[in-house]
């Protein structure tokens, strides 16, 4: 236990006054030897307890919110109360710390605004406590638990349509395109052979006649194409700053993309690879939160985009959707894996984040050398490069045409 | 506070010379030129440092011994040794002077050791004030209790039973519990 600084040069004066007195052998000065120790010996003590605390205002990446814990503090002397916050966040008006003189009962109020520089879900439980002697001779630490939960979510970003992209292939828009999967609607598809479980009501007496063999009539279904996203949350994605990095920019993307493809009746999906989370694709606005809430609680892991597809294979071959895969292919090496799809006729866009380099020049260019390579290999799929420090609504308009 | 410490120190300071003035040294040395060393904590003040603190407190115990000396057991036994030692003269003369100036001089040494107290909290509230803590409710705590101290504290330790300083016996049967506990635990 670290000493105080005015219980140190009490005690010293009084060890002066002791030694000095039984050295002179003076009974007034051993009395008064005494004196600094009884300015020590004053009792002190505190006890906290959480009166209410809430969070107001929009919990939004870069916006503010506003914290308040009461505190009721019943006891004798300096009272501290410090609300542990993050590191992501960024106080910008009044202070998580406050200190009173508490002398019977007082009320401790902390008030503060803050901004959150990252999205997530935090769990700001714990307030600090330090009761401090009146004299500042001694101290004690503790805390207590508040019920502050803050769910920061990265602000929506709308977009504009700006221009179409236009590659070696063809880019595959599912605007116009419909879906593989889902209730038969009225419009004739084509005839097919009958498999078990097709309904009597589609059989196609007079081709079956012709052929031979049962047929039946395939109707498109209703709603449009599935897209599924594939969010990069490997460790190579957290590289920058813990605010802006590939993987926040990755994620404000997956957002955007996944709020307009499904504001535009589309069924939309997620997986975030590193993490193994999956959003089997759906609809509405339910799905919408449904991703938002996993995007906010996305972290770095590790997990090979092979492995990934291949926890989704099944379903992609049911759904048939466009994948969007965001990602950094200079370390993730998805040019395998997208020909793969390709070749089963599933369209792939991928979004190849690229952030600004620093060290020496000729890392520098050897890390971007390595970069090009790997984008020159998949120059012949549908590849935007994209540079995280700049506005995603620009970035989507381009995906999305 | 540095008004505060500084007010304090020059109090101690005097007290201090008055005590001197009271004792022998007043034969020996021309005390009125003690108030001299009423400089040191203005020179501390302008130091930057605590106008209160140890070295004052020396300055203050230092000129308050000479009246401590004349109740101190140590202090005859030397001019004893003295007396032995074949300087009967100088003996017998410091103790006549000695013993006419016998007397206690506990109410002023008391207030000068609270004032040194309190001058040392005090300096160190300071940073409480940074944390925008009203310094008001614990320095006014702090000097009813060092008032307190000053007006009872005398009464107690002159307070005796069956012989014993009650203090020390309170001090004693406080660290009787403390090694008891010690002990068992």
């Amino acid at each position: 236990m670290r000493v105080r600084e005015v219980t140190r040069s009490l005690v010293c004066a009084s060890l002066l006054m002791l030694v000095w007195g039984m050295l002179i052998t003076s009974y007034e000065l051993v009395a008064v030897s005494v004196i600094p120790l009884l300015f020590l010996a004053l009792p002190y003590g505190a006890s906290c307890s959480v009166l209410d605390a809430r969070v107001s205002g929009e919990c939004y990446v870069g916006e503010e919110f506003e914290v308040e814990i009461r505190l009721k503090a019943l006891g004798f002397g300096i009272v501290k109360a410090m609300h542990e916050v993050p590191e992501y966040f960024e106080i910008v008006e009044g202070s998580n710390a406050v200190a009173r003189f508490v002398l019977g009962g007082e009320v401790v109020r902390i008030r503060y605004k803050a901004r959150s520089m990252r999205r997530g879900r935090f769990e700001l439980r714990r307030v600090v406590l330090e009761i401090e002697h009146p004299f500042l001779a001694w101290r004690s630490v503790g805390e207590v638990e508040v019920d502050v939960v803050v769910e920061v979510r990265q602000r929506l970003r709308r977009l504009t349509k700006v221009e179409t992209v236009r590659g070696v292939a063809k880019s595959p828009i599912p605007d116009v395109d419909v879906s593989k999967i889902g209730v038969p609607g009225t419009d004739f598809r084509e005839i097919r052979d009958y498999v078990p479980g097709d309904p009597m009501k589609f059989v196609n007496w007079k081709a079956t006649a012709r052929r031979g063999k049962l047929m039946v009539n395939q109707y498109e279904v209703e709603g449009k194409k599935a897209v599924w996203i594939f969010l990069d949350a490997n460790d190579y994605m957290t590289f920058g700053k813990s605010v802006r990095n590939y993987l926040e920019c990755g994620i404000e993307i997956a957002n955007a993309l996944a709020y307009h493809f499904l504001s535009r009746g589309h069924k939309v999906g997620l997986y975030v690879v590193g993490r193994g989370v999956c959003v089997h694709p759906d609809v509405g606005k339910r799905q919408f939160r449904r991703i938002g809430e996993e995007l906010m609680r996305v972290e770095a892991g590790r997990e090979s985009l092979e492995r990934a597809f291949e926890n989704c294979r099944k379903m992609i071959a049911i759904y048939k959707p466009l994948v969007i895969l965001i990602t950094r292919p200079e370390y993730s090496n998805p040019g395998r894996i997208i020909s793969e799809a390709v070749k089963a006729r599933i369209p792939v866009q991928v979004i190849a984040l690229k952030g600004r380099v620093e060290g020496d020049e000729f890392a520098v260019a050897l890390f971007e050398l390595l970069r090009r390579r790997a984008l020159g290999k998949m120059r012949r799929f549908n590849v935007v490069e994209w540079d995280v420090e700049k506005p995603v609504t620009k970035l989507v308009a381009r995906v999305v045409g | 506070m540095r008004a505060l410490n500084l007010a304090l120190a020059e109090l101690s300071l005097i007290l201090a010379v008055k005590v001197a003035e009271s004792s022998p040294l007043a034969i020996l040395f021309p005390t009125k030129l003690l108030y001299v060393l009423l400089i040191l904590p203005l020179a501390l003040t302008f130091m930057r440092r605590n106008p209160y603190d140890l070295p004052v407190l020396i300055v203050a115990l230092a000129l308050v011994t000479v009246k401590l000396l004349t109740n101190s057991e140590a202090f005859y036994s030397l001019l004893d040794a003295l007396y032995y030692l074949g300087y009967r003269d100088l003996s017998e003369n410091l103790n006549s002077l000695f013993l006419a100036y016998k007397g206690s001089c506990l109410p002023q040494l008391t207030a000068i050791v609270v004032m040194f107290t309190v001058a040392q909290i005090s300096w160190r509230l300071r940073r409480l004030e940074k944390l925008g803590i009203d310094l008001r409710h614990p320095l006014s705590i702090l000097i009813v209790f060092g008032v307190a101290v000053v007006l009872f504290f005398p009464s107690v330790a002159e307070f005796r039973i069956g012989g014993m300083p009650l203090l020390f016996l309170g001090l004693s049967g406080l660290c009787l519990i403390l090694l008891a506990v010690l002990l068992l635990a």
